[in-house]
């Protein structure tokens, strides 16, 4: 089989491997498939409910602050959680077939990716009730999320590296989660805050691309020269050096599986 | 405030030296990998040059002192807090497994080899290596990879599916590209005997139509040159089963190269024209079928 084949042939099994993750999500209710955009704009309507009724606060339009950083945080942490246990939930087929393993962790993440864009349909209905107005801004939106992709998948190549050694690798993380989220600003505004707490959001990889995200939707800007910065460095580094890992230690995790 | 900004700048620009950094040493690396995938490639050619000139019938695959060891922990540590205190207190040991133990031998263009031996003795671990799903720890393989075809049945079966989904499921995980499928897919349907249950989920199964249905996916290939089957021969009723035998009897003799792998002497002594026993790693025999397996039978009784 020529280069050429063999890439159409794995784009053909992420594709194949993405569509069960998504049939399966949703197979024993009565409205299968519908659920994928429902559920995201269910959860949105309560959140905004709930964020524009009780924590009124001085952000303006706070419900879309708030959902903005919202999916861009789901992306993440549903590319990242399911990447993790890929290899091991994978175990057979890796044994068996004879294709590189990024595949089953590239298609983990291009199931988040599809769950994103579905969510992206709910949000969009959130935009138009919020009266947000559509810009040409908003074209930089797919950089963004490309940026957070490459971030999640460098992260995602260490994390299912380290957990076929490691099954404590699934707690820990959802740990380091919780305070990733809280350092995140999802739901608070940054000028407020001082000293440690605000250098740590500041450099935090995915505060650059919550806070793009935010400037493009709800001050129709550009993300500032530092944010592109930001998330350029983050995006491809972690990339490369997740995939660098990944690579180095590809043997010791076939023979451990 | 000042100072605050100063920090985040400094640190972007540390991130973005890393990565530049990080970007070149790949980049280098890649360079050099490719130059010595070019040496070796070239060292392979002229072996099997060689190896072309020196034997008559083509040599197929050629197993040289193969060892394959497994490190395995001394009971091993799964949490992180046990391996922290180990390797502390030094108390991190390595066992080593020896899976396969200097196994050597040589298969010809179209022979039909049986690999025997008892549970756990390394069979399945030779079958990855020559597929190329392991890397040995000593020793080489010479065989084309691309030729090799790994027939295994109902690889990432999904039982929330309906049958057809599963077969573009289970089709594209061993090889099959989409305008194949799209091709073949009555003949699948009509060899697993399961027309009307296409759009079903699988879960409503019977196991023995769940292995139909693999079965038939994985052996509308086309008959690949060398063909690795894993203990595949018993599926299905008595009536499916002498169909599928058939049918594996015919890609056998369509002139490729086969491997199988059985538990059932008997399959062995009926298909193949060589045998080679292998036991808790160690090549125990090879030859003439019946004899092999005469002498691995007797092993039982004994």
């Amino acid at each position: 089989m020529s280069e050429q084949n063999k890439r159409r042939q794995y784009i053909f099994v992420i594709r194949e491997l993405t569509s069960r993750e998504i049939k399966r999500k949703y197979s024993r209710s009565k409205l299968g498939i519908i659920w994928s955009v429902l559920n995201p704009l269910l959860t949105m309507v309560v959140l905004s409910l709930i964020f524009s009724q009780i924590f009124k606060r001085s952000i303006e339009n706070f419900p879309i602050y708030y959902l903005s950083g919202y999916i861009l945080w789901q992306l993440f942490t549903g590319a990242t959680n399911s990447a993790m246990t890929s290899l091991v939930d994978n175990k057979m087929m890796l044994i068996k077939v004879k294709f590189p393993m990024d595949i089953f962790i590239l298609a983990r993440i291009y199931t988040a990716l599809v769950n994103f864009l579905y969510s992206l349909v709910a949000y969009v209905v959130m935009l138009f009730v919020f009266k947000v107005d559509i810009t040409n801004k908003m074209l930089c939106i797919p950089i963004v999320v490309f940026l957070l992709l490459l971030f999640a998948m460098g992260v995602s190549f260490v994390l299912a590296a380290a957990y076929v050694f490691f099954g404590d690798v699934k707690y820990l993380y959802s740990v380091v989660l919780t305070l990733w989220m809280y350092m995140s600003a999802l739901f608070y505004p940054v000028d407020g805050l001082s000293g440690i707490v605000k250098i740590c959001i500041l450099n935090n990889p995915i505060y650059a691309y919550v806070g793009s995200m935010r400037a493009i939707v709800l001050n129709a800007e550009f993300p500032t020269v530092y944010q592109w910065i930001q998330m350029f460095a983050w995006g491809i580094g972690t990339f490369l050096v997740g995939q660098y890992i990944f690579k180095k230690n590809k043997n010791t995790i076939m023979q451990k599986i | 405030m000042d100072f605050l900004i100063e920090i985040t700048i400094i640190l972007g620009l540390l991130m973005l030296v890393v990565s530049c950094a990080a970007l070149g040493i790949l980049w280098h690396g890649r360079r050099n990998r490719k130059k010595q995938r070019s040496q070796l490639n070239q060292k392979k050619n002229n072996e099997q040059k060689r190896i072309r000139k020196l034997d008559v019938p083509e040599l197929e695959i050629k197993v040289q002192n193969i060892t394959m060891d497994f490190k395995r922990e001394k009971d091993e540590a799964t949490s992180l807090k046990e391996l922290a205190i180990r390797s502390v207190t030094g108390q991190y040991q390595c066992e080593k497994f020896r899976a396969l133990d200097d196994i050597s031998f040589e298969i010809y263009k179209g022979e039909v080899v049986g690999i025997i031996g008892t549970n756990g003795s390394g069979k399945s671990t030779i079958l990855k290596i020559i597929s190329g799903a392991l890397i040995p720890s000593k020793g080489k393989v010479f065989v084309d990879k691309n030729k090799v075809q790994l027939l295994t049945l109902g690889t990432g079966f999904d039982y929330e599916l309906t049958g057809r989904e599963n077969v573009y499921l289970n089709g594209a995980i061993i090889g099959y590209d989409k305008k194949y499928i799209d091709q073949h897919y009555d003949e699948i349907v009509q060899f697993a005997e399961l027309e009307g249950f296409m759009d079903e989920k699988v879960r409503n199964y019977s196991s023995g139509m769940v292995s139909r249905l693999a079965f038939a996916i994985a052996t509308v290939r086309e008959v690949p040159e060398i063909l690795i089957l894993d203990e595949v021969l018993s599926v299905g009723d008595m009536f499916f089963r002498k169909k599928s035998e058939a049918r594996i009897k015919s890609m056998m003799h369509a002139g490729s190269t086969v491997l199988i792998v059985s538990h059932s002497t008997s399959v062995i002594k009926s298909n193949c024209t060589k045998a080679i026993w292998i036991e808790k790693g160690h090549l125990r025999m090879i030859g003439d079928p019946k004899t092999v397996c005469d002498a691995y039978e007797k092993m039982g009784t004994a």
